[in-house]
C-alpha cells in the first residue's frame, strides 16, 4: 500500500481530514467515559487530564492509519491500529450517498460522507471529509456507479466538486453536467404545516383530554361546573389555561422541530438520480439512483387527509434509511401533487390507478377483527361490575366504525410494473413497489380467511423495513398476484390491472 | 399450556364471581390438557403433511401451515445465497435444513428435515439457476 502524505488528487490512498479525531466526538465520548470515570474517582484531574491525551493520541493513530481510495469502480478504506481492516465496496452496488453536515462541520467546512450498501454491514462512513473533497468524492461514486467511468479514473478529481453527477472522465471525454430539476421546495410555512399536522399532534390531544377526564374524576372541577363568580372558580380557569398553554408549546415545539430538521428542503432529479437537501442547523443531503428506488410511500394521517396533504418517502435498499431520519422523505406535499411527483421519481406508477377493494366479505372481516378484541375486553367490566360496567360495552361502536373505516382503506392494484397498496384508517399508507424491485411474495390465510375464501399477500424488498401487503383479498387474486410478483411481465404481455369488485380513489376517500 | 393456563385461570375468576359451575375444580383443566396432548401428539404429522417445495422453472415455491397456510415464492434470480445446516439431532437423522437468503431480511423461505443428499442437490440445482445480475 502506498503511504499517503498528501497526494495530489487521484493518486492513491488519502486521509480524512486532520480535524477528524477531534469532530468524531461520539467515539471521543466513549473513549474518554472510562477514564473520565476512574479520574473523577481517583478525585485527580491529572489523571483526566493523562486520559484525554491518551485518547487523543490513540484518535490520531487510528485517523494516521484509515485512509479511503477510489479506483476501477471500488471504494476501498482501510484503517485500524491493532487490528488491520480492509473494506471493498463496489460502486455498482451502492443504494444511497449521504452527506451530513452537523452545525459544528458547517463552521469548520468539513462533512461526513456515508455510502450505503444493500447489506446491513455494506455501508462506509468517512468521518470527516473537507467540504468540497466530500462533494467530489459524493460525485465520483454516483458516476462510477453509473459506470460512466472506466476503470481506474474512477477516483476524485477535484472537478467534481461543483460539476455535480456528471463531473468525472478523462480529459478527452465530453463533460456532461445534466441539469437539476426541481421536484419539491418546501417554505418554512409548509414545514410548519408538517410539523402540526404530525401524527404525534393526535396522540398529545388523547394524552391531554385522557388527563383532563381522569382529573375531572379525580375531583378537578369540570367545565360544566364552572363559576365565575366564586373563588373555586380559579381552579378551573388556571387548569384550562394551563392546558392551552401546553398545546400552545407542543405545537411550537412541533412547528420548531419541523423547520429545524427539514429547513430548505430540496428535492431535485439530476440525470437518473434523486437528491435531497434539508436541514436548518445540521444539513443533510441524500442521494438516490433511481434504479435503486425499492418503493415510494404515501401517508396521509387524518388530520392531512382532512387538508388535502399527505407526506411521501422513497425507499432504498440502504442499511443505514432503516433509520426514518436518513430516508429520503418529503414531510407535506399537497395530494394533488402526488401523481406529479411519483411521474418523477417512480415513473411508470403514476397516475396513480384506481384501486380494487377487498370482496364485501373482507368488510366483516374486518369489523370483526376491530370489534371483537374491545367487546373481549369490556365484557370483564360489564359483567364483574354490572350494570355499571355494562357501559364500557360502548365502545364496541367506534371499534365496528373503525373496522368498517379499515376496510375502506384497503385497496390494490397492479398498473404497469407497479405494484400498488393502500392499507390504514387512521393514517392511511400508499405504497407503490415497482415489480422489478421485489424479492419474494408470501402469502398467508389464517382459519378465519380460509372460511371466507380471503388470504393476505406480503412483498419482501432489499432493505429494513417496509414490508407492503394487500389485505383480505379474495385468495385466488392473491395467488395471482404473487404470482406477478415474482413473474414481472414483459410490456407486451403484461396483463390488464384486475378488475374490482367497487373502485375507490387512490389517495383520498 | 397456555389453554391449561387459561382454564384454570377461568376456573377462579369463576369461583372469585361466586358462580357454581358443575363439574369438579380442576376437570376443566385436565380436558385442556388432554386435549393439548392429542393435538401435540398429532401437529408433527399434520404439519409435515403441510410442507411442500416445488421448483417451478422460474421460481422456488413453498406451502407450509396446519393452523395459518404460508405460500411462498421466491424467483431463482434473486437469490443471493443458501444456507445448509445440520443439528446434531438432524445428523442423527441423516436430515438437513436449507435455507435460501435473499436480499430481502423478510424473505420466508427455509425447508426443514430434508434428506442430506437432497439439501445439496437442491442447492446445486437454485444456484444453477440464479444467473448473473444485480438483484438488487
Amino acid at each position: 500500500m502506498a503511504t499517503p502524505s498528501e497526494p495530489a488528487p487521484g493518486e492513491g490512498p488519502r486521509r480524512l481530514h486532520p480535524l477528524s479525531p477531534v469532530l468524531d466526538l461520539s467515539g471521543l465520548g466513549r473513549a474518554l467515559l472510562a477514564p473520565g470515570a476512574v479520574a473523577l474517582g481517583a478525585g485527580g484531574l491529572r489523571l483526566l487530564a493523562l486520559g484525554v491525551v491518551v485518547v487523543l493520541a490513540l484518535q490520531v493513530l487510528a485517523w494516521s492509519r484509515r485512509t479511503y481510495q477510489l479506483a476501477g469502480g471500488v471504494l476501498r478504506i482501510e484503517g485500524g491500529v491493532v487490528v488491520r481492516s480492509q473494506q471493498l465496496l463496489p460502486c455498482e452496488r451502492i443504494q444511497q450517498v449521504n452527506l451530513v453536515q452537523k452545525l459544528r462541520h458547517r463552521a469548520l467546512g468539513v462533512a461526513v460522507l456515508e455510502v450505503e450498501g444493500a447489506g446491513r454491514e455494506s455501508g462506509a462512513r468517512l468521518a470527516v471529509l473537507e467540504r468540497g473533497r466530500a462533494e467530489a468524492l459524493r460525485a465520483d461514486l454516483l458516476a462510477a456507479k453509473r459506470g460512466a467511468v472506466g476503470p481506474g479514473v474512477g477516483e476524485a478529481t477535484g472537478a467534481g466538486a461543483g460539476a455535480g453527477a456528471g463531473g468525472v472522465g478523462g480529459p478527452e471525454a465530453p463533460e456532461w453536467v445534466p441539469t437539476p430539476w426541481p421536484v419539491v421546495t418546501l417554505g418554512y410555512r409548509q414545514l410548519a404545516l408538517a410539523g402540526v399536522t404530525g401524527v404525534e399532534l393526535l396522540v398529545f390531544l388523547t394524552v391531554i383530554t385522557t388527563a383532563v377526564q381522569f382529573g375531572g374524576d379525580r375531583g378537578w372541577p369540570s367545565l360544566d361546573r364552572f363559576d365565575l363568580r366564586l373563588p373555586g372558580a380559579l381552579g378551573a380557569v388556571l387548569v384550562v389555561a394551563g392546558v392551552l398553554a401546553a398545546v400552545a408549546l407542543w405545537l411550537g415545539m412541533a412547528v420548531a422541530a419541523s423547520i429545524l430538521s427539514d429547513g430548505g428542503f430540496r428535492l431535485t432529479l439530476v440525470g437518473d438520480e434523486l437528491h435531497v437537501q434539508r436541514g436548518l442547523l445540521d444539513r443533510k443531503e441524500a442521494s438516490v439512483p433511481l434504479a435503486r428506488v425499492q418503493a415510494v410511500r404515501i401517508d396521509a394521517s387524518a388530520p392531512r387527509r382532512a387538508l388535502g396533504l399527505v407526506s411521501l418517502r422513497i425507499d432504498s435498499a440502504g442499511a443505514g434509511s432503516g433509520e426514518d431520519d436518513r430516508r429520503v422523505r418529503v414531510p407535506i406535499l399537497a395530494a394533488g401533487e402526488v401523481d406529479r411527483v411519483l411521474a418523477l421519481v417512480a415513473p411508470g406508477s403514476a397516475p396513480l390507478p384506481t384501486l380494487r377493494s377487498p370482496p364485501p366479505v373482507a368488510r366483516r372481516r374486518s369489523v370483526v377483527r376491530h370489534a371483537v378484541p374491545v367487546a373481549l375486553l369490556a365484557a370483564a367490566p360489564a359483567v364483574l361490575a354490572w350494570p355499571v360496567g355494562a357501559l364500557a360495552l360502548v365502545a364496541v361502536g367506534p371499534a365496528v366504525a373503525a373496522g368498517r373505516a379499515a376496510y375502506r382503506g384497503l385497496g390494490h392494484a397492479l398498473a404497469g410494473d407497479y405494484l400498488v397498496t393502500r392499507s390504514g384508517w387512521l393514517n392511511r399508507r400508499l405504497v407503490a413497489v415497482p415489480l422489478a424491485r421485489v424479492q419474494s411474495a408470501r402469502s398467508r390465510a389464517t382459519p378465519l380467511q380460509r372460511r371466507a375464501g380471503l388470504a393476505t399477500l406480503s412483498v419482501d424488498l432489499a432493505g429494513p423495513g417496509l414490508v407492503p401487503q394487500v389485505r383480505d383479498e379474495a385468495a385466488a387474486v392473491v395467488g395471482e398476484l404473487r404470482a406477478a410478483a415474482v413473474h414481472p411481465p414483459a410490456a407486451s404481455d403484461r396483463p390488464q390491472p384486475v378488475s374490482g369488485h367497487s373502485r375507490t380513489p387512490a389517495v383520498q376517500e | 399450556m397456555a389453554g391449561v393456563v387459561v382454564a384454570v385461570a377461568g376456573e377462579v375468576v369463576l369461583a372469585g364471581a361466586g358462580v357454581d359451575v358443575p363439574w369438579p375444580s380442576g376437570a376443566a383443566a385436565a380436558a385442556v390438557a388432554l386435549a393439548g396432548a392429542g393435538l401435540a401428539w398429532r401437529l408433527p404429522r399434520l404439519a409435515y403433511d403441510a410442507w411442500r417445495y416445488e421448483l417451478t422453472p422460474t421460481t422456488l415455491e413453498l406451502q407450509r401451515g396446519v393452523v395459518v397456510r404460508h405460500h411462498s415464492a421466491i424467483p431463482y434470480f434473486r437469490v443471493q445465497h443458501i444456507d445448509i445446516t445440520r443439528s446434531p439431532f438432524e445428523r442423527a437423522l441423516g436430515l438437513s435444513q436449507l435455507v435460501v437468503r435473499t436480499a430481502a431480511a423478510t424473505t420466508d423461505a427455509r425447508l426443514p428435515g430434508i434428506a442430506a443428499s437432497d439439501a445439496e442437490r437442491l442447492r446445486d440445482v437454485i444456484l444453477a439457476r440464479t444467473g448473473r445480475g444485480d438483484a438488487v
